[in-house]
């Protein structure tokens, strides 16, 4: 920076940097945001989270999911149970019934 | 907002801990040479004001984050000295963009155009304006603002000898050039 100016507009007293430093404090100390707000990284990062934390909740959560279960006994087995079923069972169960 | 002499890392700890009357220390502390500082970088005292703003909403949000091993002078200074190099460049642009388009750039008087000050000092300046603008800066702030010489250099982000180097010369020129005048 070559051109440097000179300083004769600025008031030299005690009350004049008083009354400014209060007046910057305050101002500066309302406008100051979270740091991330500022930066356009943060914008980005705060971007993909919130993509993310669309993402999830438009996925399928466990009423839609047995919404979604196959309505035959295999399908309902292995959709609703607990556990999976036993393959003998399974096997058993699909030729007794 | 009094100055009770505690050191700018432990202000800003405390400011980093929510403490708004260890800022409002911090910034009357270092409002006056920021705002000098801005002044002679920008040559308009609103658009000094508003760097120096700007540099103390940076201290602010940062304040947690800040190495306390780091002296706190330069560290805020440069943030000045950033923040009004960027707002230069920004007025540049707009002014080359104004030019392109035909629309008449504002004539800027120079700075010390309406001085207005006793006769003495007003030959001073007119003196002082035939300086480099370096010698120019830190004798102004040294002899017509009263800091010290370590503080500029701070400010400038120069080295203590070269403000010293940066008066002797001013001053020489200064005597020469109001010997002439007289």
């Amino acid at each position: 920076m070559s051109e440097l100016f000179d300083t004769s507009r600025i008031p030299d007293d005690a009350e004049h940097w008083d009354a400014l430093a209060l007046r910057q404090a305050l101002r500066a100390m309302r406008s100051a945001g979270p740091d991330w707000a500022r930066s356009r990284a943060g914008w980005l990062a705060a971007s993909l989270l919130l993509a993310a934390a669309l993402a999830y909740g438009l996925l399928p959560r466990e009423d839609t999911r047995l919404s979604f279960a196959p309505s035959d006994p295999l399908g309902q087995a292995l959709s609703n149970g607990v556990a999976p079923p036993a393959i003998a069972a399974l096997l058993l169960g699909e030729k007794g019934g | 907002m009094r100055d009770d002499g505690r050191p700018d890392a432990a202000l800003l700890a405390e400011t980093a801990r929510g403490d708004a009357a260890a800022f409002g220390v911090l910034v009357r502390r270092y409002i006056r040479p920021a705002t000098l500082l801005a002044a002679q970088l920008l040559g308009d005292r609103d658009d000094a004001e508003d760097v120096v703003q700007d540099a103390f909403g940076v201290v602010y949000r940062r304040a947690r984050g800040f190495d306390a091993g780091r002296p706190y002078a330069p560290w805020f200074y440069a943030i000045v000295r950033r923040l009004a190099a960027n707002r230069r460049a920004r007025e540049a642009r707009r002014a080359r963009l104004l030019r392109f388009f035909g629309g008449a750039a504002q004539q800027v008087a120079p700075p010390d155009a309406a001085l207005e000050a006793k006769l003495a000092v007003e030959a001073v300046r007119r003196a002082m304006a035939e300086l480099s603008p370096m010698q120019r800066a830190c004798f102004e702030l040294v002899a017509l603002r009263q800091l010290s010489n370590e503080e500029v250099a701070v400010m400038h982000g120069i080295s203590e000898a070269t403000v010293r180097q940066h008066l002797f010369r001013a001053r020489a020129a200064l005597r020469n050039l109001v010997k002439e005048v007289e």
